[in-house]
């Protein structure tokens, strides 16, 4: 049986990497001396990405009233943060879209729960008023692409830790540790350090299942927590695996909770049954990043 | 079906939220913004029953008129989708039927307490308690004689009770139900299909009013209530008094099921919120 460290994994060769713009947005956004200006070069360096980016940047996800036509305006705008968390997000896509499909990983449902984490990581973080400026996006879309990992590069140990869960003994948490010594939320916290992303982003990655261990931005993990929660909740994810909770008894609710009492008198139903528009919004971002057409039918003008 | 879109006025989005919020604030029913075309359709119908012509006229009438209490039962009517089958709203009873009742269950047996009640209080004609006593069959199987199983169904009207005693239904009742299911728990003849004994003596039918106190203190002891879709038709204070009855019901740790776009918040703060994959279960603490 192979055990899974952090070099283990920063040893393996063909790792997905983070495209080389998106490293360099992130280091240019964390530089103090770095200007608007440069950030915007650096983007429409890239005409793709710009592409994009744009399309994000007034799809449902941001609900613009003005149509938002070049990299300077989603700056101004959206502000240098958000962008760069669009790039991000897109990155992410980039870098794990060659990894094909197999029996054992529906790579369409995963994205599918991954985006919709992400969409309502937004929703809930924008109902609270906290400020995350897209992190809450790009760490609800990256929160478990740990379990990528484990399929891409450890397949046969990836097989039994499913068929474990299949059979309805145990996590999914638990079988990884038992297999590889390792559960998916750790190995993604490695893949998003190695990547060099920003710590909030690694350690909400690694701890979002366990979001009380969080110190760097305790909001941001227990939102994430919550959104991977709520994703499950609305049927989106690995079904089998959820069974029935309580919001209000969540360790990471009643932390957001403790800062925003308001949260106590939220309807949550409400709340809960408003999450299929967002969810939905989510999606745009995935056919925008994999270049699929707009869905047409029920969307609104 | 009736199918008169393409003449309904078109329901802008900022009108269709209102009416939406109206919905909600008065039945806590909720309305996504998947169901606009849905709205525009059966508001359109409401709209010319009326006599009206603008949805903003529409919205007055039912927040305003001195009259609209018989109008916001006419419009919940035609909202609701009025339909009962086999097996209504999949991710409900997949709740119930793989985590709730088997936990149930489990409890049950280490208690040493084999005794289950359930109670389907709007059972219309009778397919809800039905699926309910196949689901109860499903889950207990052999052990089944070691158990006193109850499933309750109440409902207002006489009438429908009368029909869901005799347990036929046409094949529109069934659509849900799998080939499996059919044969195991029905008998086909003459084009309908007749529940099986087997189910049918767990269920118990008869006829309560919601509001009437005396009947609501008699049912106790529930392990789960089905309770769905009725809640609308209730104002305020009637449904005040309805939830803190049937949660008086319950036992500890029971569920209560309301319709799957109904909501308790600003009705009970008594129970708690329980999610499942598509489905808000409320629980007794």
């Amino acid at each position: 049986m192979r055990q899974v460290t952090k070099s283990s994994i920063e040893r393996i060769k063909d790792l997905p990497m983070l495209p080389d713009i998106a490293a360099q947005v992130l280091a240019s956004v964390s530089d103090p001396r770095s200007s608007m200006a440069a950030l915007r070069g650096l983007i429409e360096r890239d005409p793709a990405l710009t592409a994009k980016l744009l399309k994000v940047a007034n799809s449902a996800l941001f609900g613009m009233r003005r149509q938002i036509s070049t990299i300077q305006l989603a700056l101004v705008v959206l502000g240098m943060n958000e962008v760069s968390s669009i790039v991000t997000s897109l990155s992410v896509f980039t870098a794990f879209c060659d990894m094909p499909d197999d029996e054992f990983f529906d790579r369409e449902r995963f994205w599918e729960h991954s985006a919709g984490c992400g969409g309502i990581a937004r929703i809930l973080s924008k109902r609270l008023g906290l400020k995350m400026e897209g992190r809450e996006f790009v760490a609800g879309l990256m929160h478990d692409v740990g379990r990528i990992l484990i399929d891409q590069y450890f397949h046969e140990e990836f097989v039994e830790i499913v068929e474990r869960v299949q059979r309805g003994t145990g996590s999914m948490r638990d079988a990884e540790k038992e297999f590889l010594g390792a559960s998916h939320d750790e190995i993604g916290g490695w893949l998003a350090d190695r990547w060099g992303l920003p710590d909030a982003l690694i350690e909400a990655v690694a701890c979002h299942h366990e979001p009380t261990r969080a110190e760097t931005d305790r909001a941001l993990t227990a939102v994430v927590h919550l959104s991977d929660l709520l994703c499950r909740a609305k049927g989106i994810g690995f079904s089998g695996e959820t069974e029935g909770f309580s919001i209000v008894d969540d360790e990471a609710w009643k932390l957001l909770a403790e800062d925003h009492p308001e949260l106590l008198d939220m309807d949550i139903e409400r709340f809960t049954f408003e999450l299929d528009a967002e969810i939905e919004k989510a999606m745009e971002f995935i056919r925008i990043s994999t270049n699929q057409p707009a869905s047409g039918g029920e969307e609104m003008p | 079906m009736m199918t008169q879109t393409a003449q309904a006025p078109k329901l802008a989005d900022d009108k269709f939220r209102m009416i939406r919020d109206l919905i909600y604030e008065m039945s806590g029913m909720y309305f996504g913004d998947g169901k606009k075309y849905l709205m525009e359709s059966r508001l359109a119908r409401r709209l010319g029953a009326c006599g009206l012509k603008t949805y903003d006229e529409y919205y007055y009438f039912i927040k305003y008129d001195p009259g609209r209490a018989q109008e916001i039962n006419r419009l919940f009517d035609e909202v609701t989708i009025n339909e009962t089958s086999f097996f209504r709203n999949p991710p409900q009873l997949d709740a119930f039927a793989k985590k709730i009742l088997p936990g149930i269950v489990a409890e049950k047996e280490q208690k040493n307490t084999r005794n289950l009640r359930i109670w389907s209080a709007a059972c219309s004609s009778g397919e809800e308690p039905y699926s309910l006593g196949i689901y109860v069959l499903e889950s207990l199987k052999f052990s089944l004689p070691k158990w006193k199983v109850e499933i309750h169904a109440s409902d207002l009207s006489e009438e429908i009770l009368q029909k869901a005693k005799t347990g036929l239904y046409g094949d529109n009742s069934l659509r849900n139900t799998t080939p499996t299911y059919r044969s195991r728990y029905f008998v086909q003849a003459n084009g309908k299909y007749a529940i099986r004994d087997e189910v049918k003596q767990l269920v118990q039918f008869q006829q309560i009013n919601l509001s009437d106190k005396l009947k609501m203190r008699s049912m106790r002891g529930m392990d789960v209530i089905f309770c769905r879709n009725v809640l609308i038709y209730f104002d305020m204070e009637s449904k005040k008094q309805v939830i803190a009855h049937l949660y008086d019901s319950l036992n500890p740790g029971g569920y209560l099921f309301i319709g799957h776009s109904e909501s308790l918040h600003g009705v009970s703060k008594a129970f708690k919120l329980v999610h499942f994959p598509k489905a808000m279960v409320y629980q007794k603490a």
